[in-house]
């Protein structure tokens, strides 16, 4: 099937199905379903089929034919088998939770819509096919996350698409000033052509052409509107938000540093402590990132929020990792890349399951869903170990491999900021475990139950993929050499439940026979022991005295009171006030204007056509 | 080959005899127009592959060039014609009887006078019949800001006060360029420019544009623009914003470019126009009622447009000109179904129109694919042109004009997008009025918006060969002058 088609189906089939729906209810979310599932089915079909020939499509522009380049890579590809696997889960979690929304069916079109446009920039095989795609993609996501249910979606979507809009354009400048000079698009050429530039012009060209993806990405100092825009995209969009929209950065600045490839103009430019200096800076917004994102991640009373912090410390970490240019380096961003999609979807779900019963996002209004919920709770729980890095899940692989490559190259402040950044995101996912599934069942909450299955589908299979992964991580680590030896990085040694880093190898088949070995002896300790009594909670929790309301005894509120009073000054000077400050000065500049240029008075008008006369007369016009 | 003045005439016919036909059929006015507007496309297609091959000259009562008033159509004047004849079709298929004025037997009479002005604007070749038809079109657009019953009266005034200023320069102008030329027939004027004397050239040049760039948008001339386009009715204002702007441009660069060209004078065109273009933007950005906002658009856009034709390139004229022609199409769009949206609500401010897409989704969705077209989305018309524009304003190696035309787009952005939260989004506050829903206009203008999206080769092809003729004068004056 023609690589064009992966971009056009999803796009042409919203569109039908957009209209279907008016007639039969439900259609446009099974249809959805159906492309998905048939798209990943393809997809996978493609591996190792590297050598599919280019695809144009002739556009007429400029006086000449402009060819848009379709090409398949095995970076290309991991993207978009992520990317079909992605929405197929979120849209059949979404053939249930749809049901009551308000504007449902634009949901389902824009998602679409979005999926095409993702497969579009991923496929692109020159940048002007890239740009295309890359503003679809980014007005899709704005018409997504506006139809969040809450207010505050609109300003957060709109302060999301001016962000994206703006490095769009730089990019767009920088674009049209290399077409200028050698009339073509792709790749290679521009990589050759910016190699022949002096080495000022290149960098500051590179540094137009990588804003808008660090934009999309999430790092410091873009990083404000991730946070609105997660907490108010509806609840089915924030796993995707998280878990796709922000790799599509990290695939662009893949792509312009290691394919293009631009690192080697870098090379050429001012090098600090082995790094260029953008990587180095770069690297250091990557640290700073993780940091920022887990202290205020810790923060939050609002669990979408919460993960929406956490998201971009997570970036920072990929961020990170590929900045540094090692080969450990890459694969451990690459890695983190692939296994951050999964648990933090896995999140997104369970959360979102969550919120779909209990109608409301805040913590310490919610509490005691272990029992209504079980499967949701595992989830959770299984996501959570993996972001916070533990063994045997494939979290811990990708964090251990990151931190080998930092450490082997020396880098203290960044090795510190990982580390910070591990112990804090254990922090920040223990507290919604803690406050939505542990401690006592609110009143209003007795008659929840689990999700129907169509919802908790999803969720097994990402939470098999999290052990699988996690015990056998050749798995990944045979695209990812691949991938590697694409963009000309040396390989790291793998087998399929090993990993080689740079103080030793990772023997995960040993470590899982152990925590089974572990957790059998545990559960057979348990089961031989004498049956316990079945005890009411509060009675354990108040040594048996008598109390009424046991939700006021419900910790949840402010839980990490002391660790966050530590850096209230820190979280007090917030970077979206900058930029808030700034559009608002804009505004003013056009209120002046306005009050002094439109008086509403004829005469005044008639006033400004003379005064227009001279000044331009005298301005040079005639004299 | 069908002569092509009757896309002159025919218009001004129907609207002397529209009393005539009122008094027989009260519908019949509109019906007539609409039928008058139908065969002036059909006669355009039919002259169309002639036109592309060689300009048509036409010279009116048989009298040689230069003696007489001669009719010029080019390749930029064909596409002109071809995108004024569709957009008035459509809008007199609207005012059949969706409009408020539907009835009026004298609205359908100034409609019709106002088309055949920009037809003549655009297609004439002899500077005095420009301002005679400058004039028609001005008149018309006075009579026709008036029919809002509470705030035309004032608009129009104001409309008036200005175009009255502007015409006293026009016919300075011209009367300076017939003492010193001796001819009123723009080849002449054109192959003659080079013998006038240089500072007289530059008065002339500077009377023209204050006479002509009231009628093309450009603040602070044009600061009429915002009052009456918000006044008048949705397809009145379509006209005004769409046609009348797109013939004053057209005007003013053929006085620029094929007249009087020097290349001195484009570092002042495009330093007005990204001014007026920053003012227009951050102004729109403050307006609360949405015709308003539309206007300060219309204005902001022309200037754009007038900011990357002067650049001078060809790549830049192009663009400019292809980013006119979609204007006119995406604003009369917009504006038909801002007017729709406000007859519903019954209120002319965004923060009452919120959340009406639900109720009348064709209607919201046709206003997001004007405003997107606008904006430069992929797919959609305003894409191509605006690449073009960065593209053309890039190759001169204007790069502050390319940032100040970005940071317009992303202001634009701002506003437009604000009014899409608003009716998609937003809360429904308002009691809805009984309108009637037209359809049509809608979707065809959509069609026509994607069409040009995905194939901009039906417009950039003849405009690459009219962006040559512009930068051409001899072949211009060799065309109309051909035996002298």
């Amino acid at each position: 099937m023609s690589l064009f088609y992966y971009t056009f189906i999803p796009i042409v089939i919203a569109f039908i199905a957009y209209f279907l729906n008016k007639k039969i209810k439900l259609s446009l979310a099974i249809l959805n379903s159906v492309v998905f599932a048939y798209l990943f089915y393809q997809i996978s079909r493609l591996y190792n089929q590297w050598n599919i020939p280019h695809e144009t499509i002739s556009y007429y522009m400029f006086d000449r034919e402009i060819q848009l380049i379709f090409q398949l890579t095995p970076l290309s590809w991991l993207f978009i088998f992520m990317t079909t696997g992605a929405g197929l889960l979120i849209a059949i979690f979404t053939i249930k939770s749809q049901q009551e929304y308000v504007l449902r069916s634009s949901f389902h079109l824009n998602f679409a819509i979005l999926i095409g446009s993702i497969l579009g920039v991923v496929l692109a095989g020159d940048f002007l096919t890239l740009f295309i795609f890359w503003e679809i993609m980014t007005w899709s996501s704005f018409f997504l996350i506006s139809s969040g249910k809450k207010k505050a979606a609109q300003k957060a979507s709109y302060r999301y698409i001016i962000l994206s809009t703006i490095g769009a354009y730089l990019m767009v400048t920088a674009l049209f000033i290399i077409y200028n000079q050698i009339h073509t698009f792709g790749y290679n050429q521009v990589a050759a052509h910016l190699s022949g530039l002096p080495i000022t012009e290149s960098i500051i060209l590179i540094i137009m052409l990588a804003i808008p993806f660090i934009i999309k990405a999430g790092v410091f100092p873009f990083h404000v509107w991730v946070n609105g825009a997660h907490s108010n995209a509806p609840k089915e969009f924030s796993p995707f938000l998280s878990g796709l929209m922000l790799k599509v950065g990290i695939y662009g600045v893949i792509l312009l540093l290691y394919f293009v490839p631009l690192y080697n103009i870098l090379k050429e430019s001012v090098n600090y402590r082995g790094l260029p200096i953008f990587n180095y800076i770069l690297a250091i917004f990557g640290g700073i990132t993780v940091i920022t994102g887990t202290i205020l991640a810790i923060r939050q009373e609002d669990v979408k929020r919460l993960v929406a912090f956490s998201s971009i410390s997570q970036m920072g970490y990929i961020i990170m990792a590929l900045a540094i240019s090692t080969p450990l380096g890459f694969t451990g961003g690459l890695l983190h890349l692939m296994n951050h999609m999964i648990f933090k979807t896995t999140i997104f779900l369970s959360i979102a399951a969550v919120i779909y019963r209990t109608k409301t996002t805040k913590m310490s209004e919610m509490g005691g869903l272990i029992f209504k919920m079980p499967v949701t709770f595992t989830a959770y729980l299984i996501a959570i170990i993996a972001l916070a890095g533990i063994p045997p899940t494939n979290g811990f692989i990708s964090k251990w491999v990151i931190y080998q490559a930092l450490i082997d190259k020396g880098y203290i402040f960044l090795s510190v900021a990982a580390f910070f950044g591990s112990i804090g995101s254990f922090m920040y996912v223990f507290k919604p475990l803690s406050t939505i599934f542990l401690g006592q069942l609110k009143p209003e909450h007795e008659n929840i139950k689990e999700v129907p299955f169509l919802m908790q589908l999803p969720m097994f299979v990402l939470m098999a993929l999290i052990l699988l992964f996690g015990i056998l991580p050749g798995l990944q680590m045979n695209l990812i050499n691949q991938i590697s030896q694409l963009l000309n990085i040396q390989p790291v040694g793998f087998t399929l439940y090993s990993i080689t880093g740079a103080f030793g190898k990772w023997n995960s088949l040993v470590i899982f026979s152990l925590f089974v070995g572990g957790f059998l002896l545990a559960f057979i300790i348990f089961i031989s022991a004498k049956k316990s009594k079945q005890v009411g909670l509060m009675d354990t929790y108040t040594s048996g005295e008598y109390m009424d309301d046991p939700e006021a005894y419900h910790y949840a509120y402010q839980y990490f009171r002391p660790f966050d009073r530590v850096f209230d000054s820190f979280a007090a000077r917030s970077l979206t006030v900058i930029y808030d400050t700034f559009a608002q000065n804009i505004v003013k500049l056009g209120n002046l204007f306005r009050k002094s240029i439109v008086t509403g008075n004829g005469q005044t008008y008639a006033f400004y056509m003379v005064l227009f006369i001279v000044i331009l007369a005298f301005a040079g016009w005639i004299i | 080959m069908v002569n092509l003045i009757l896309i002159i005439a025919l218009p001004l016919l129907a609207a002397f005899l529209i009393p005539l036909f009122n008094y027989i059929n009260k519908k019949l006015p509109s019906i007539v127009v609409f039928l008058t507007t139908a065969i002036n496309l059909l006669i355009i297609i039919l002259n169309y592959n002639q036109i592309i091959l060689e300009p048509v000259i036409i010279e009116l009562g048989n009298w040689q060039a230069p003696f007489a008033i001669n009719i010029y159509v080019g390749t930029l004047e064909l596409i002109s014609i071809t995108v004024i004849s569709i957009i008035s079709l459509i809008i007199a298929f609207y005012n059949l009887n969706h409009s408020n004025f539907s009835s009026e037997s004298k609205f359908h009479t100034l409609y019709s006078i106002i088309i055949a002005g920009i037809y003549g604007i655009v297609m004439t070749g002899d500077i005095f019949n420009l301002f005679v038809f400058i004039e028609i079109t001005t008149v018309a657009a006075y009579g026709l800001t008036t029919f809002n019953k509470d705030k035309g009266y004032e608009a129009a005034i104001k409309y008036i006060i200005i175009g009255s200023i502007s015409s006293v320069f026009l016919l300075m102008a011209i009367g300076f360029t017939y003492s010193a030329v001796g001819s009123l027939n723009m080849a002449v004027i054109a192959a003659a420019s080079n013998l006038i004397d240089p500072g007289l050239v530059r008065i002339i040049s500077l009377l023209f544009f204050v006479g002509i760039a009231f009628e093309a948008g450009i603040l602070p001339l044009s600061i009429w623009v915002p009052d009456v386009h918000s006044i008048a009715p949705s397809a009145v204002s379509s006209t005004l914003s769409g046609l009348v702007f797109l013939a004053g441009i057209t005007a003013l660069i053929k006085i620029f470019f094929n007249l009087f060209a020097d290349p001195s004078l484009y570092v002042f065109l495009m330093i007005i126009g990204a001014i007026s273009l920053i003012i227009g933007e951050l102004i729109a950005y403050q307006q609360d009622d949405i015709k308003r906002m539309l206007a300060y658009s219309s204005i902001a856009q022309m200037s754009l447009v007038l900011t990357i034709i002067s650049v001078g390139t060809k790549y830049a004229i192009s663009g400019g000109l292809f980013q006119l022609f979609n204007h006119a199409i995406l604003k009369t769009l917009l504006f038909l179904t801002a007017g729709l949206m406000i007859k519903y609500a019954g209120s002319r401010n965004i923060s009452d129109l919120g959340g009406i897409a639900k109720r009348i989704p064709l209607i919201a969705v046709g206003f997001s694919v004007g405003s997107l077209g606008i904006l430069g989305v992929p797919f959609f018309n305003g894409f191509v042109s605006k690449i073009m524009i960065v593209n053309g304003s890039l190759n001169a190696g204007e790069y502050i004009l390319t940032f100040l035309v970005l940071f317009a787009t992303v202001i634009e952005m701002a506003y437009y997008l604000k009014v899409i939260q608003t009716i998609f989004f937003g809360k429904i506050s308002i009691n809805p009025h009984k309108i009637v829903k037209s359809y049509v206009p809608i979707i065809v203008l959509i069609t026509v918006v994607f069409l040009l999206g995905i194939y901009p080769e039906l417009i950039t092809k003849p405009l690459n060969q009219a962006t040559g003729e512009l930068l051409s004068r001899s072949d211009y004056i060799s065309n109309v002058l051909g035996g002298m």
